[in-house]
Formats: C-alpha cells, structure tokens, sequence
C-alpha cells in the first residue's frame, strides 16, 4: 500500500491503523537499523534498539506535530536509544571490572570483539574495523554527527535538523570528529604496528 | 619517517573505508519481532500497574484510607446523634415547664381533633 504523502500517513497512523504502521517499518527499518548499528556497534543491540524506536513511534505518535519530517524524528528516537543503549552497556562493564578487581577467582569477560558493519565491502573490512574502533572512543555528539554523516549519508543541514543544533555547529562537531579519529587511530597504530 | 608514512597511509585508509559502504538492514520478519515486542510492552505496562497496587505500602496505605474514611463516616455519624439527642431533651424540658404534652414524632393518638 503506498501513500500518497507523509500527511496522510501519520494520520492514519494516528488513527490506530497497522497497515500503516506496517508501511512505516518496512520503509524505515533499514535507517533505523543501520543508524542504531553504527552507535552500538554490536548487531544484536542495533535489532533491539530498532525494535525499541519503532515501539515507541507506535505509542507516542500522538505526539508528534509534524513539525519535522517523519525521518527526522525517526533519527532523533534512534539517536537517543541507541545511547541509552551504550550508557547501559558501559555501566555494566564498570561493574564488571569492580567485580573483578573484588573477586579476582572468577574470569568475567570485559573486552568487546572488534566489529564488522556488514554494509562494509570485503576488501575494506579491516580498515573499516579499526575505524570503528576509534568512532567508539569519539564524544556521543560527534559520534552521532560523523555516523549520520558517514553511515547514513546526511548532509550537514539534515544533521544540524536531527540534532536541533545549528549548521555551525555540526560544522565543527564533524571537523573535531575527523581530529578526534586521526589522534585514536594514530594511538592505535602506533601500539599495533 | 618511513614508519610515520606507513601510519599516516593506514590512518587515511581507514577514514576511507566507509565510502562506499552499504546500508545495513535487519533479519527478516522485522516487522513480527516489533508487533511482538509491542504486544509485550503493553502487557508489561500492565503488569507493572499491578505489582505496584500489590506492593505492601501501597496495600497498607490503601486499607489505612479505607479505614479512616470509614472511621470519619462513624464519628460524623454519632455527632448527629448525640446533637440530636440533646435537643429531644431541651424540648421535653420546656414542655414540662409549660404543662404541655411533648409529642417527640408523628403521633396519630395524641394528635388534637
């Protein structure tokens, strides 16, 4: 079922109707999905940080004004679960560490396999894994600019919508981001080369 | 200098490596997982209400309402007694003094012709 424009279909949503909640998942899933991934890093997270915005796109479309476009502010609810999603795992691994360092008999691990975004060609794997490595140690709003960016192709305009923030500003969230990566990946090449 | 080339030439082909990367999508049957997932929060949403009027405080402060309100009904109640009482009294006296007849209620017998 198509629809004739965004209008419509957020009324009809607004109404209770599923086949256009349907028509909205299925349109959706794949920014939704790849935007959580680039975040979490870790597919099982990014389904179920997906799963969580579409969730919440049901229950609070009332909610929504229509102020923005219906994408934007399917960023916007991704972007925020996503980093509740990190704050969460980052909480559990510093009480994993505080268990280990009190009870040393018992093995817990903490290191996080490397990544591989599945989008990203063969040839290209590796780089891209140890990029993404250094994406994790980035502050989460330039982390949020670069992936937007990067991964979901934005322009700077669409990402300063998303982040309620103003162009200037995503200009220069991008362009510490780019240092930011430089000096993480010079750290880490310097140890593993 | 060699090295730092060799760094510098890894750090650009990383920052290179998402140019033609793909979008990544989830499993299939996406949308059952979501529809499950909803039906599960609505639940939990109830199950959430319950447990919270189940919690012992909330039991113990529902039933301390319910006992004070009743409480309040009683002692409201026995005020209007005992004030109506006093004034049933106040009138037999007065009737006593004048040598009348109190009739307290609706008496059919004692009623004048």
């Amino acid at each position: 079922m198509k629809y004739i424009n965004e209008k419509e279909l957020i009324e009809k949503l607004k109404q209770g109707d599923d086949t256009a909640f349907k028509f909205i998942v299925e349109e959706y899933k794949n920014l939704v999905f790849n935007t959580a991934i680039g975040i979490v890093q870790n597919e099982e997270d990014a389904e179920d940080v997906a799963q969580e915005a579409f969730v919440q796109v049901y229950q609070s479309i009332h909610n929504f004004k229509g102020e923005s476009k219906l994408s934007t502010w399917l960023y916007r609810i991704t972007v925020t679960k996503a980093l509740d999603q990190e704050r969460r795992k980052k909480r559990k691994k510093r009480s994993a560490i505080l268990k280990r360092l009190f009870n040393s008999e018992e093995e817990i691990e903490v290191e996080t396999p490397d990544f591989h975004h599945p989008g990203v060609i063969l040839d290209q794997k590796e780089q891209a894994s140890e990029l993404f490595k250094a994406i994790k140690k980035l502050p989460e709003n330039q982390k949020v600019a670069f992936i937007l960016n990067k991964l979901e192709g934005l322009s700077y305009q669409e990402i300063s919508e998303v982040m309620n923030s103003s162009l200037s500003s995503v200009e220069s969230l991008l362009h510490r981001a780019k240092n930011n990566l430089r000096k993480n990946l010079n750290d880490y090449y310097q140890k593993n080369l | 200098m060699k090295e730092s080339k060799n760094i510098e030439s890894r750090i650009e082909a990383a920052l290179n490596s998402l140019q033609e990367i793909q979008q990544a999508s989830p499993g299939d049957f996406f949308y059952t997982r979501v529809m499950a997932r909803l039906n599960r929060t609505e639940l939990s949403l109830w199950d959430k209400i319950v447990s919270f009027v189940a919690q012992p405080a909330v039991a113990v402060a529902v039933f301390l309402a319910v006992v004070l309100s009743n409480g309040i009904v009683i002692f409201n109640h026995q005020d209007q007694k005992s004030a109506s009482i006093v004034s049933d009294i106040t009138d037999r006296g007065v009737a006593e003094e004048y040598n009348q007849t109190f009739v307290a209620a609706y008496d059919p017998e004692n009623m004048a012709p």
